[in-house]
């Protein structure tokens, strides 16, 4: 790449053409929207209601193991509904909630992390404290408290995630924009008579929403686990909304004797997972200017 | 580390461990209303009275009781029975044991929450040494099938460790005595060579034939299951229904069950619509096929119940009809009633009931109706569906009930007289109420019995629940287990147990 162009180039461009570069993290995106264009397109390729149970069809075996058949592909669980459908409907639900989560954490983090940085004094001690704070807690055992305290369902579970999500954006850009107030160009614009609102959401936040996109995706892999663990004890989404977490859960019993019932949501997390780490390692990589300064 | 190797790993002779899924909450025999408690202290603790396997109620402490009159009961004691400590057991031990379960305040200030089940028992005197009366404010003929709930303890224990002490150093005159209780981990306890030898009328009096006995704390099913197998425990208790193949496909251990006592409910909430109309409520009970989930969740290990009451206890009404499986008939009686298609209706209960009420809940969607099934922390839902008020917006409740008592004065009198601390359903019929009422003090069992069927018969009539089932309590146990059986009450009762080999 000869440096004309890459000064045609802004940053989020440069670090988009860096990323396309890196082959792990390309296929990492493309698992990825293979589950959001799963989970937009569940209610029409499904091949049953998830909800729909048949307990003659109990602990039924996925379709290449003895008792199988390939109406169930991924065999049943122990109400007798397909695990298949369930699976395609429960990717909605964990990739809406890490979506809706890192969304508005994201949104409440930069904006807090901005007013932090940049206007210092007591709305930065104000927002440190509070930062602290909520770090201070082990992430699962605040969100089973509040979650105790709310009743277990889809809006709570995204209420709890965020109280303590926005955090971590926060914390990033507060940094960043630390960084960026003795910069130059935000001078030039102080002098310029710029009042705080401007330079904070015009001047400064262009250049400190890379860190954030990486730290949101790279947050999102963790939201889902906390979804699935929320699922997992019960605190989750309600049944008879699917959800891999709760899906784990009831197949516990099973594990000897059906172990499909347990292992195939637990995979589904785990491939999931693994794909938007691997993805967000990527985009980190291609965002870093220290990795590309020279 | 090897020092603190745990003292249930060391040999294994003559050692018995039991698997249970939860630890026990105090060993205060009087300061808790749980059942798991109540078998680890059981065992350390005797009680007035005791069952036989059979369930029938047999003396222990006690040598023989009789009525003096419709209010008075009468209780004479075996002689030289020492509590562990080797303080010599008296009538003034019972007066004590009993004062404190009965009377407001009596427990170091609090009332014992097992109060309720000693009904109307007011004032226990001691009469001579090894005699003790117990006065009743009002008839009360089932005293003695209650009087096996409660466990003796020394008073002269509690004057020495007080109420908090009570909690964690127990002084009974059971087969076993205390030795270590790890929180959350195990409960170890050791043979009291003294013991004076149990109920004269189960055969195997004597003391313990084993030295140790521990109960260890597992409460992940399939953890306890694997524990059984590999031998590292010798009975476990809440065997789930889906891991008895695997049980009996072993070499080492057997599959026993035995009728439990607690009956299974879908209470509805008949202060709502569209519970209020009887239609309804018959359409549920005819819509939803019982046998199917029996067979196939259950595993065949429960009873299909056509009323309240378990086939086993004391005035069962064997003749009731049966609100038989019926998709058609179920429909027409909802179109008849005006419920519309799709209308939505939810069931409530707790974690440990969620594949059961999912299952009700896919089944009675077949009619049409949109049933799905919400989970709650049992601690929130409980005191939601016991006040009118905060249920009012609920629609049905899965729950169950438990009638260690095998007589229905302590089942349908909480769960179905008005104003019941446990009917859920705010079922109120006069009829009922009343005949409730006269078979409480009614000292004529044949009468009583006649009052309980007649009860039973309008309750199923009037439908105010989802009649379910009545589930066996199933164990697993090792094959060199011997002289052991599981009992109705779920005691887990260690004194006469065996090993082989």
């Amino acid at each position: 790449m000869s440096a004309a162009e890459a000064g045609a180039l802004s940053p989020l461009g440069l670090g988009l053409e860096r990323f396309r570069a890196n082959r792990t993290a390309l296929l990492a995106a493309a698992v990825i929207l293979l589950f959001v264009l799963a989970a937009l397109s569940a209610p029409w390729i499904a091949p049953h209601d998830p909800a729909d149970a048949d307990l003659f069809r109990r602990l039924q075996p996925p379709a290449w193991l003895e008792g199988g058949e390939w109406g169930f592909p991924l065999g049943c669980d122990s109400l007798g509904r397909d695990i298949l459908s369930r699976l395609l409907f429960g990717a909605r639900v964990s990739l809406l909630v890490a979506a809706i989560v890192i969304c508005i954490a994201a949104v409440i983090g930069t904006l807090a992390g901005l007013a932090a940085g940049y206007l210092r004094g007591w709305t930065d001690t104000l927002i440190g404290r509070l930062v602290d704070t909520l770090l201070g807690f082990p992430y699962l055992v605040f969100a089973i408290g509040l979650m105790a305290m709310m009743g277990p369902g889809l809006h709570n579970i995204i209420l709890v995630l965020v109280y303590k999500e926005w955090v971590f954006s926060c914390r990033v850009v507060r940094g960043e924009t630390l960084a960026a107030r003795e910069q130059d160009y935000v001078e030039a614009a102080r002098a310029l008579g710029a009042g705080p609102g401007h330079i904070m959401l015009r001047e400064i936040l262009p250049n400190v929403l890379s860190p954030v996109l990486v730290v949101a995706t790279f947050r999102m892999a963790y939201v889902i686990i906390m979804e699935a663990s929320l699922s997992f004890l019960g605190l989750g989404v309600q049944p008879p909304t699917p959800s891999w977490g709760s899906m784990v859960a009831d197949g516990r019993d099973f594990l000897v004797d059906a172990w499909w019932v347990s292992t195939l949501p637990g995979l589904a997390i785990l491939m999931l997972v693994l794909a938007i780490n691997l993805a967000s390692q990527g985009l980190r990589d291609a965002f870093d200017p220290r990795l590309h300064s020279a | 580390m090897a020092a603190a190797r745990p003292a249930y790993a060391q040999a294994r002779s003559r050692e018995v461990r039991v698997g249970v899924a939860q630890d026990a909450l105090t060993l205060d025999p009087a300061n808790h209303r749980n059942r798991d408690t109540q078998n680890i202290i059981r065992n350390i603790h005797d009680g007035l009275l005791t069952r036989d396997v059979e369930m029938r109620v047999q003396p222990e402490i006690a040598e023989s009781w009789r009525q003096i009159d419709a209010r008075t009961f009468e209780f004479r004691l075996r002689p030289d029975i020492r509590f562990q400590s080797g303080d010599l057991l008296s009538a003034a031990d019972i007066k004590f044991t009993f004062d404190r379960l009965a009377k407001d305040g009596a427990m170091g200030g609090q009332t014992s929450p097992r109060k309720g089940l000693l009904g109307p028992l007011q004032d226990t005197v001691v009469v001579d040494e090894r005699t003790v009366r117990m006065h009743l404010a009002a008839p009360w003929p089932i005293l003695p099938a209650m009087v096996p709930f409660q466990e003796v303890v020394n008073r002269r224990q509690f004057d020495r460790v007080g109420q908090e002490g009570m909690q964690t150093r127990p002084d009974g005159c059971g087969p076993f005595r205390l030795a270590e209780w790890r929180r959350g981990e195990a409960i170890i306890l050791e043979r009291f060579a003294a013991y004076y030898g149990g109920s004269t009328e189960i055969p195997g009096t004597g003391p313990a034939q084993i030295d140790r006995a521990i109960f260890r704390v597992i409460p992940e099913n399939s953890t306890r299951v694997a524990g059984l197998l590999a031998g590292e425990v010798d009975i476990i208790s809440e065997l789930p229904a889906s891991a008895m193949r695997q049980v009996e496909a072993s070499q080492t251990a057997q599959v026993m069950k035995v009728n439990g006592t607690r009956s299974f409910f879908v209470a509805f909430n008949l202060a709502r619509k569209p519970f209020d109309d009887i239609r309804v409520r018959r359409a549920l009970n005819h819509a939803l096929d019982k046998g199917a989930i029996i067979s196939r969740i259950l595993n065949n290990t429960a009873t299909a119940l056509r009323g309240v009451m378990s086939p086993d206890a004391f005035a069962f009404a064997a003749d009731l009809p049966e609100y038989g499986y019926n998709l058609a008939r179920a429909r027409a009686l909802l179109a008849e009633a005006g419920v519309a298609e799709g209308t939505e209706l939810v069931i409530d209960t707790t974690a440990a009931l969620k594949e059961i009420a999912e299952a009700i809940a896919a089944l009675l969607s077949r009619t049409g109706l949109r049933v799905r099934a919400q989970i709650w922390e049992g601690a929130v839902l409980g005191p939601m569906w016991q006040a009118a008020e905060r249920r009012r917006d609920r629609d049905m409740y899965l729950t169950s009930w438990g009638n260690g008592a095998l007589d229905p004065s302590d089942i349908m009198v909480p769960t179905l007289r008005s104003g019941g601390r446990g009917n859920a359903a705010g079922f109120s019929n006069a009829e009922v109420d009343q005949l409730l009422d006269a078979a409480e003090t009614e000292a004529d069992q044949a009468r009583r019995a006649e009052m309980y069927r007649r009860a039973q018969a309008i309750v199923t009539d009037q439908a105010p629940w989802l009649f379910l089932w009545l589930p066996q309590d199933i164990y697993g146990v090792s094959r060199r287990v011997t002289h052991w059986r599981p009992q109705a009450d779920s005691r887990i009762n260690l004194h006469r147990i065996r090993l082989a080999g």
